[in-house]
């Protein structure tokens, strides 16, 4: 035995082997825990596991949910069986039954004889088959071998096949007799089964389709209750193949997300948890009968989440919505990160503001929302609830954290959006929509945004919305402006194109659909309407003198509360300033004087309050928490906040300026909203006094602080400094006229002052011409020269003027009328409101078309304590838009670089639903089916729902089936201007009128024609042509009505007319409708006030001003259904009513009845409608 | 007063068709306080009208108080305790007369999908405008004398107005239950709600100008009484 060296280890083996042994046993152990966490919901606290398996809980309980779902159901489908006649099928079957089995041995026997029938069938069908095959065969052979052997028949060959086919063919004929034969004998055996048993089958038949969806639930069912078939398909390793448990995803093909620098499409794993989603609930009828005959119904969307079905099947997640979850998956509209399955990492958001009750669910352990067990319903619905414990007051973030361990995830570029918050993304595809069908935050949003402003100091391109039309071949520019009904100078000026130029076919252009205005009033004119001290006080705080303004307040806030004395300053400068450069027409008295308690009674009649509120109570109210309660009514956030509130105007504007602004609103700012009432003058003294005596008394009282002049020299210098040095700063403040003469004159100044070398260049021009003139002699050019020589004239002496007017202005007021330039410079007052010198001033905001998108690590959240959250941050910007500065002031921010963004006078949910839009404004990027594209006519409806809103033609009617705010007011029924347009299916306006008398009727109403009962008068906007075709055009569309209208015929047969003046009389039409100036037998003006509500429409108008065909067929049949309330009653038109007029027959009867109405009024003006109108001529 | 006959025939027909263990209930609706007196109609707005009236002019029947006290045009009906109990409608009609510009009767009870008889016995146009919340409101016009339409609630709702709008004074209204057990206060003051089956109810008389007042009875075999009293509410 060799001594062989042992084999020397720097290790011990037995000792290793024990290491290999605990290695092994970590590792087996390590694997369990694995399995175990992926299979248990993952929870495993000690190992900072937190529950990333939740799902799969979630899942064990919508199945433990399905099976009460589904066998509920198959209880649901054997009642509705037995309803519809099962147990009468049973019975019929089992007597069949019971007599087949008399005849037992008889049906066996024949059965078996058709069976045997069967076996010979198919014996002698196959035969047959090959029979056919071989013959089929052996016919290609036999021409093969004719074509071998040259078409000669007489060939050994030939013959040979030619025997064989000819063999082939006859067998083949045999056997078709034969499997014929056999054919009929087993169908007449199969019928003589069939005789015994057909009916039998029969029924049973109808029985399994009676059963046939309680089949299927109950085989889903077993599916899922069989435990064996569920832990084996649910089982580790095993689960790859058909697991119920698993993570479901929906891909949306179309809708991307970034990831990592590319643009993948989302793959939406929300449906994993999510898994009642697109659940329906069972009807209201069905839900009752379940009830009735005990039967579970689960309630879908009444489940805790993630269970609970989506809201809004009808607009979402269903495929017979228009936004299938199969298409657009969940967080194309939702965010989140769409691969996610952890609650908190997929980005769900919670609102941390409010708060609320919450309990703890003693089942599930997790805190819900509080509901009321008093209310009987949900007591029924939630009987769990008697079971919580004591409710706790919490926000969702905490009951978050504590069920599913909520974090807020920085860094996700796209989290979830709150729930409040949700309706955001709807505005990247349909911002064009003025209306939104399930936004209606968005709508009070937007509608918000343009009441501010916002859009005008931020440009904001979901705001301003454009159509775009594709040049088509042979199409002109004129042509294209005159389909939309806008302005061609507006679109050239749009779409960058230069006068005269033609368009390209195939160009873009971009057609406005909202033609915004500057929010705020004009201050060309502001000296005659205010004084200077209310400006000042107004200045301090808009929202102390009108609590729900538009305006926002720029002073006292969180970055300069503590520099009152600057403040002053700042405030009396641009006081000074916009009345040092206001031209200041005279305003006279009155022709008569006012009656003040006239003019109340007046403002509630003829419609004010459609669009202003006069609200003492709101000027009382002192604590900002009532004013905000208060502001929640609607009617502040609504139809009625068109036009300011008007409590307090005594104490703002004098009688003359009232006067003369109520009388025409537009003589003083062309661009008002504020439409002309024709009030006479008495009427107009009397609302003016009425107006005049309402006073603010805390604004009257209130004292000012003087104003500082060290301070004014300060600031001015330090304004003076932004631009010069020191040393030159300090001279120039002394001679301050040049930095100022701009911003005074009229609008023909400011052209010259806002373009420096202006004149300079049209005095060469002069010049040129007169040299031009002395060549030619041409009087054109003399004319030309002397014309332009007479303006500058003008212009010149008016500057001159000028450069007097500011010479004369004391050092002080030099001083006040620069400091105020560039404060409005600095504040951007120019974007809300029109001031000289600012004409081209450009808006001071930063854009916020992609905000939504920007990173929050990109937000500035300075030195204060919220949540590092876009949607936070904007809400603290709104809340108190200075607070960012809070603790920089004067050590790391100057005067100068402090935050200028003024505070608005908003409540809570008003700032919720700015939110809502600004952050829906993203970068987004869309595929080419996503966005809502607008044919010209969808564009006409949108720009007339635009206009509508703009108009507020809604305070006084309902459109739509919205609005009709001024029966708010206290207006007595039948005393509130008419319906327009009702829900879907009742009346339409482009339906009820003809477009040429609308147009007309559109721009310039006229006072008691055909309402003259009612108090409140359609007002005078002053539309343009363009303007009344807009929403002419828009009723004409949205109403489905026929567009360009065609007149209609009468029948001015005199038997068809006397028919119906017989049946007008009949029916005592003039009992309340107007006729020839009478109603009731009476003129108008004796009409006791108390009887003005039940007198209906003027029909003398009616001819030129109804459609006939609405008339007969919509109107007459069935008032209620156009006009849900209406006084027109219904006749039963025909032999009902009068049997003898036009033989009874109701059609015949409302023809002549209406051709009689229509025919009441000679159609003197026709010609004049002709002339001008040009609604209908496209 | 023809409309509460039919609606007593009514409940007689059902209570005799209901199960032996049934009551009664009945009382009077007493007027405490000093009958306010009955406001004259203003009916120049339709000659016709006025000329009906010629002798005396209509009076407003708002508040009509008997000559024993009690208070006329008050409906009883039973609110709560006929729960999951359904009762068909009877296919004789309930009727509602214009008369003389006037409704009669002015305050009336019927049930869900039984038919209505509207008819007018004047010369002039009456339109019928009765404005349901839970059913289909209607608004027929009746140009003629004797015209007839008849129409039904389908879903029970108390009370139901009905207006003219031709004649704003015209007014009347509806109790329109999904059962027959109900009764309107006559020139005696009194009602009666006939086979009840034995249980709790709550019993409410709804006047227009005095609001509703409730009660808690209990039926068992035989009569309950149950008196009620408005007082007149400040004006
Ligand atoms: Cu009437």
């Amino acid at each position: 035995m060799r001594n062989q060296p042992e084999t020397v280890h720097a290790y011990n083996i037995p000792r290793l082997n024990w290491w290999f042994l605990i290695a092994s046993a970590l590792f087996v152990g390590c694997f369990v825990l694995m399995i175990w966490v992926d299979y248990s919901g993952g929870e495993l606290p000690f190992l900072g596991l937190k529950g990333d398996r939740q799902w799969k809980n979630y899942q064990r309980e919508f199945y433990t949910l399905e099976k009460k779902r589904l066998a509920s159901d198959a209880q649901a489908a054997e009642l509705r069986a037995n309803e519809q006649g099962l147990a009468k099928l049973e019975a019929e079957e089992n007597q069949l039954n019971t007599q087949l089995s008399g005849k037992r041995d008889e049906l066996a026997k024949r059965q078996a004889e058709a069976a045997e029938l069967k076996v010979e069938a198919d014996r002698v069908m196959r035969e047959f088959t090959m029979a056919k095959a071989t013959r089929d065969e052996v016919r290609s052979f036999y021409e093969a071998a004719l074509e071998r052997n040259e078409l000669k028949k007489d060939n050994p060959e030939v013959q040979d096949w030619l025997d064989r086919v000819e063999t082939a063919n006859d067998r083949a004929a045999k056997l078709e007799l034969r499997n014929q034969e056999a054919d009929a004998k087993y169908n007449a055996a199969k019928a003589k089964v069939e005789e015994l048993v057909g009916q039998r089958n029969a029924i049973e038949a109808q029985k399994n389709r009676l059963l046939s969806t309680k089949t299927i639930v109950s085989k889903r069912l077993k599916q899922l209750s069989d435990s064996l078939v569920q832990t084996v398909v649910n089982a580790p390793v095993l689960e790859f193949a058909a697991a119920t448990y698993k993570v479901e995803q929906i891909v949306a093909e179309s809708h991307h997300v970034d990831v990592n620098f590319t643009t993948v499409p989302r793959v939406d794993r929300c449906i994993t948890c999510h898994k009642g989603i697109d659940r329906k609930d069972a009807t209201t009828d069905e839900k009752a009968w379940r009830a009735q005959h005990k039967i579970d119904n689960v309630e879908w969307s009444k489940l805790p989440q993630p269970l609970r079905s989506h809201p809004r099947l009808d607009l979402y997640v269903s495929d017979t919505s228009p936004h299938p979850a199969s298409k657009f998956g969940c967080t194309s509209c939702h965010w989140g990160w769409d691969r996610e399955t952890n609650f908190s990492r997929a980005g769900h958001t919670p609102h941390a503001e409010e708060k609320g009750l919450y309990v703890q669910d003693k089942d599930t352990g997790f805190w819900v929302p509080y509901a009321e067990p008093d209310e009987e319903e949900d007591a029924k619905v939630k009987p769990a609830a008697a079971t919580k414990v004591k409710p706790v007051e919490m926000t969702q973030r905490d009951a978050w954290e504590k069920n599913y361990h909520w974090e807020h995830q920085e860094f996700l570029t796209q989290p979830m959006r709150a729930k409040k918050y949700a309706e955001a993304s709807c505005l990247k595809c349909h911002n064009n929509q003025t209306h939104l069908e399930g936004g209606e935050n968005l709508d009070h949003g937007r509608r918000l945004i343009e009441q501010l402003g916002c859009w005008s100091c931020h440009k904001m391109k979901q705001i301003e919305t454009y159509s775009v039309h594709h040049v088509a071949e042979g199409e002109t520019f004129e042509e294209i402006c005159k389909l939309y009904d806008v302005v061609p100078a507006e679109v050239r000026k749009l779409n960058n194109m230069a006068a005269d130029a033609p368009v390209t076919v195939g160009r873009e252009l971009t057609i406005p659909i909202r033609t915004l205005r500057k929010p705020g009033p004009s201050l060309y004119k502001v000296a005659t309407k205010d004084t200077k001290e209310w400006t000042r006080k107004w200045l301090h705080n808009p929202a102390a003198f009108r609590p729900n303004t538009y305006m926002p307040r720029f002073w006292g806030l969180d970055n300069n509360k503590d520099t009152p004395v600057r403040n002053e300053v700042e405030i009396n400068a641009i006081t000074e300033f916009l009345f040092a450069v206001s031209e200041k027409p005279a305003y006279p008295p009155p022709p008569v004087k006012g009656d003040a308690a006239h003019g109340k009674q007046l403002v509630q009649q003829v419609g004010c309050l459609a669009c202003h509120v006069i609200d003492d109570k709101l000027m009382d109210l002192k604590p900002t928490k009532d004013v905000a309660k208060y502001l929640d009514k609607w009617e502040y956030r609504r139809a009625r906040s068109q036009g300011p509130q008007l409590g307090g105007a005594g104490s703002k504007s004098d009688v003359n300026w009232l006067y003369a602004w109520l009388k025409d609103p537009k003589q003083y700012n062309p661009k008002t909203k504020m439409p002309n009432l024709r009030l006479s003058d008495q009427e107009a003294a009397d609302i003016a006094e009425y107006l005049h005596s309402l006073k603010h008394a805390a604004t009257d009282d209130q004292k000012l602080d003087p104003v500082d002049k060290n301070e004014l020299d300060a600031v001015t210098l330090e304004y003076l400094q932004v631009t010069l040095p020191r040393k030159q700063a300090e001279e120039k403040i002394n001679n301050l006229d040049d930095l100022i003469e701009q911003y005074f004159g009229d609008e023909t100044t400011a052209p010259y002052y806002s373009d420096a070398t202006r004149l300079a260049r049209e005095q060469a021009q002069v010049a040129a011409l007169q040299k031009e003139y002395d060549e030619t002699f041409d009087d054109a050019v003399q004319k030309k020269k002397e014309a332009l020589e007479a303006s500058l004239k003008v212009v010149q002496e008016k500057m001159a003027a000028i450069k007097q007017q500011v010479a004369a202005l004391t050092p002080e007021e030099k001083k006040n009328v620069f400091l105020g330039s560039k404060l409005i410079s600095r504040l951007g007052c120019f974007a809300c409101h029109d001031i000289r010198g600012y004409e081209n001033a450009k808006p001071i905001g930063a854009e916020l078309s992609e905000w939504g998108s920007k990173p929050v690590s990109k937000l500035d959240f300075g030195l204060i304590e919220i949540e590092r959250d876009r949607i936070a941050w904007l809400k603290q910007k709104l809340k108190a838009p200075r607070s960012y500065d809070i603790g920089r002031i004067g050590i790391t921010r100057s005067p100068q670089e402090l935050l200028k963004m003024g505070k608005f006078s908003l409540t809570e949910e008003q700032m919720d639903q700015i939110a809502t839009v600004i952050s829906g404004m993203t970068d987004e990027k869309l595929t080419a089916d996503e966005p809502q594209k607008l044919t010209p006519t969808e564009h006409m409806i949108e720009r007339g729902r635009w206009m509508v809103k703009e108009l507020n033609c809604t305070g006084c009617h309902q459109i739509e089936g919205k609005g009709w705010a001024i029966r708010s007011t206290g207006i007595p029924p039948g005393m509130e201007p008419p319906m327009v347009s009702g829900l879907p299916g009742q009346l339409r306006q482009g339906q009820r009128t003809q477009p040429d008398w609308l147009f007309h009727f559109l721009k310039a109403p006229q006072t008691g024609q055909i309402r003259p009962w009612l108090h409140a008068r359609m007002p005078t906007f002053g539309l343009s042509d363009a303007e009344a075709n807009v929403l002419v055009k828009y009723f004409a569309y949205e109403g489905r009505a026929q567009f360009p209208y065609q007149s209609a015929k009468i029948n001015n047969d005199p038997v068809h007319l006397a028919a119906g003046k017989q049946l007008f009389e009949q029916l005592k039409c003039a009992l309340c409708h107007i006729v020839e100036g009478k109603a009731l037998g009476k003129p108008l003006s004796e009409i006791p006030e108390e009887d003005l509500p039940r007198l209906a429409p003027n029909l003398s108008l009616a001819g030129k001003r109804l459609q006939r065909d609405w008339l007969i067929n919509r109107w007459l049949p069935e008032p209620l259904a156009q006009v849900p309330g209406t006084r027109m009653p219904q006749f039963e038109y025909g032999a009902t009513i009068a049997p003898n007029i036009l033989g009874g027959d109701g059609l015949k009867q409302r023809e002549a009845l209406v051709d009689y109405v229509l025919s009441l009024a000679e159609h003197e003006d026709h010609a004049v409608n002709n002339s001008s109108a040009t609604a209908s001529k496209q | 007063m023809q409309s509460k006959q039919w609606a007593v025939v009514a409940v007689v027909a059902v209570a005799a068709a209901l199960s032996a263990r049934a009551g009664d209930v009945s009382g009077s609706v007493k007027f405490d306080g000093e009958a306010p007196k009955m406001k004259k109609i203003k009916m120049d707005a339709d000659p016709k009208c006025a000329e009906m009236h010629a002798d005396e002019p209509a009076k407003s029947e708002e508040v009509v108080v008997n000559e024993n006290g009690t208070l006329k045009n008050v409906f009883v009906y039973v609110k709560t305790g006929l729960e999951g109990k359904t009762f068909d409608a009877p296919k004789e009609p309930v009727e509602i007369r214009q008369h003389g510009c006037m409704y009669s009767p002015r305050v009336f009870g019927m049930m869900a999908k039984q038919p209505l008889k509207i008819h007018n016995d004047d010369d002039t146009l009456h339109n019928v405008h009765a404005m349901p919340t839970a059913s289909k409101e209607f608004n027929i016009g009746q140009p003629n004398q004797g015209m007839e339409t008849t129409r039904t609630f389908a879903n029970p709702e108390v009370m139901v107005k009905f207006k003219c709008d031709v004649h704003p004074w015209m007014a009347a209204y509806v109790g329109v239950l999904s059962h027959p057990f109900f009764a309107t206060t006559g020139e005696d003051g009194k009602f009666t709600i006939k086979g009840l089956p034995a249980g709790e109810y709550e019993i409410v008389a709804w006047h227009e100008k005095f609001g509703e007042q409730s009660a808690k009875v209990k039926v068992a075999d035989g009569a309950v009484s149950q008196d009620f009293s408005f007082k007149p509410t400040a004006e």
